[in-house]
């Protein structure tokens, strides 16, 4: 099976791949803002958040993450789409927005497709994983 | 309309009024974009020293992903340098603008206190914010965004000035999202004038594209090659940094810097170092060549100073050239030795010096225009070297900049890709005329 291995640290803040997940699931027009991948910036770091899961409540736990010598806000870094948070959801019907994987043979995910840095790679992992 | 939203967005600072107006499908076909279409529209708009108003113009490429297009331009009356001047925004000002719903802004008229302009699809708004006289752009940005919920915050995109621009000066320019915009000299004393300290957009409209799928597949093929060619690119530019022997350039970008981009380029050549823009090639040609800084710690520390009032660094580089070359002849009396930051930086923060009258005016007072175009030639011959080994270079680069492109589109990209893009966009043929 594959999935989508996520680099923060090449990533350039450069949007295409909100711009390639918006075109593919609108298919005729481009809406960053419909994306079911968002770039979210933390301090001086692009986190580029692919959304999972749609939740009824916020969670609780609200903690730090450090990477390296850094730490993070963990909301910034988590996938769900819950109340609190409202980057992945449709701007005007408030639909929560899921990634669908862009059916993984063809077209493929589009947002590797558009990636240019090498931060959003497509990894083939064991199934059980 | 595809590629364009067809519509413009006036806003007049001194009665609060804002109107929607539709774009003549003809004007955005003769002047697709960049500082072409902002000027026409400060014709049309009759823009002068007694009417002054700020144009904001994205072009048809602006937000679809078209590599590069990422780039609104600005114009506005600089009364210093009696004409009207226009500079391009980097980064994403002009496709939230566009996702907002207006590929043109019109700002008019005067707030009768300091305000920021608050746009989203659904209204736009004058804030008074009397409080922000002073503020540094980062200061402004920072109250603007935290006034908001995070998320919502994390897309809005700001321009606004610091307190160069809150004077008459020919050097306030303008700072959008962290980063300088060179060439904005004197464009952000016309948002002092009008007493703007800032402009935030947050658009959650869609961009049509004409043939999607087109579209979707000439750009898929196109980051595929840039992905393939891309050290080969990043070799191209290092030869040309390294024919150009910019000493300060090597070190000011070296060890831990991150790459940084506009919206939808592959090329990202800016950077950052703990969350700070870094000086581009630009700029540290300016400081390197103009001013002769030799040192890294003494151009970080000036191009902060010029974040923190709102200062364009080209601006001032040309100006500290001409006041270097008008004080050796004892034209102008004043001190500056060249490379000497210290007192370059005392001169900025003496408001009444000459240096804030921008080189325009000094070169008019002096009657030394030969010597404001030799430095300016210095600068724009420097950027021509980048383009020296792709053919047409000059024809190419004009229609980009018409196109509201970065000029850097060419040194990654086949011309015809982006013609094609145009085309799939816009559903229109990309006439060029001479
Ligand atoms: S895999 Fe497809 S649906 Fe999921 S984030 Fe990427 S482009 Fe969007
Ligand atoms: S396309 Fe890649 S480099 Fe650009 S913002 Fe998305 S993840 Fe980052
Ligand atoms: S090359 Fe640099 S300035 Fe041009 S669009 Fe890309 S990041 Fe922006």
């Amino acid at each position: 099976m594959y999935r989508i291995k996520v680099d923060h640290t090449k990533c350039t803040g450069c949007r295409y791949c909100e711009l390639a997940c918006s075109l593919n699931h609108l298919t005729t027009a481009l809406n960053p803002k419909k994306a079911r991948i968002r770039v979210l910036r933390e301090k001086d770091r692009f986190f580029p958040v692919i959304s999972g899961p749609c939740t009824e409540a916020a969670c609780n736990i609200k903690i730090d993450i450090v990477i390296g010598d850094r730490t993070y806000d963990f909301c910034n870094l988590c996938r769900a789409v819950c109340p609190y948070k409202e980057v992945f959801k449709d701007p005007k019907t408030e639909t929560p927005l899921q990634c669908d994987f862009c059916g993984i043979d063809a077209p493929g995910p589009a947002c590797v497709k558009w990636c240019p840095s090498g931060a959003l790679v497509l990894e083939e992992v064991p199934a059980y994983y | 309309m595809f590629g364009w939203q067809g519509k413009a967005l006036r806003v007049n600072l001194s009665n609060g009024f804002v109107e929607e107006e539709l774009i003549s499908e003809n004007l955005l076909e003769n002047y697709v974009g960049g500082c072409r279409l902002a000027k026409e529209v400060a014709r049309l708009e009759e823009v002068s020293a007694e009417k002054n108003k700020l144009i904001f113009a994205s072009g048809a490429l602006t937000g679809t992903g078209v590599p590069t297009g990422a780039f609104c331009s600005v114009a506005g009356y600089v009364s210093l340098q009696e004409d009207i001047l226009c500079a391009p925004l980097l980064l994403r000002f002009g496709p939230e603008l566009k996702c907002c719903g207006y590929d043109v802004l019109i700002i008019e008229g005067k707030a009768p206190e300091w305000c920021y302009l608050f746009i989203t699809d659904e209204e736009a708004k004058v804030i008074p914010v009397a409080e922000m006289e002073g503020y540094t752009p980062a200061e402004i940005e920072e109250v603007i965004r935290s006034s908001f919920s995070k998320w919502y915050g994390n897309d809005i995109r700001i321009i606004s000035i610091g307190k160069e621009g809150e004077q008459p000066s020919g050097l306030g320019g303008l700072v959008t999202d962290g980063l300088l915009v060179n060439y904005s000299g004197g464009l952000g004393n016309v948002f002092g004038e009008k007493r703007l300290k800032a402009i935030a957009v947050r658009g959650t409209l869609d961009i049509k594209l004409a043939k999607a799928a087109v579209f979707q597949k000439i750009i898929t093929d196109a980051i595929k090659d840039f992905r393939e060619k891309r050290n080969k690119l990043f070799e191209t530019v290092h030869t040309v940094f390294a024919r150009l022997e910019l000493p300060l350039s090597r070190e000011i970008h070296h060890g831990e810097i991150e790459k940084k981009a506009c919206l939808a380029c592959p090329i990202a050549c800016l950077h950052q170092r703990e969350g700070k823009f870094l000086p581009n090639f630009t700029v540290t040609f300016c400081f390197s060549e103009l001013l002769e800084i030799e040192n890294m710690e003494d151009a970080l520390t000036l191009y902060d100073l010029c974040e923190k009032r709102g200062i364009d660094p080209v601006a001032l580089s040309v100006t500290g050239r001409m006041l270097i070359e008008l004080a050796k002849v004892g034209k102008a009396d004043v001190t500056l030795t060249p490379g000497d930051t210290k007192q370059l930086v005392a001169l900025i923060e003496d408001e009444s010096s000459l240096l804030h009258k921008g080189g325009f005016w000094l070169a008019q007072h002096y009657q030394s225009e030969t010597l404001l175009q030799d430095i300016t030639k210095k600068i724009d011959t420097t950027r021509e070297e980048i383009f020296a080994q792709i053919e047409e270079a000059g024809k190419k680069k004009a229609v980009l900049e018409a196109l509201g492109l970065c000029p850097y589109a060419l040194l990654a990209f086949p011309y015809d890709v982006i013609i094609k893009a145009f085309e799939a966009a816009t559903g229109k043929a990309l006439e060029v005329k001479e």
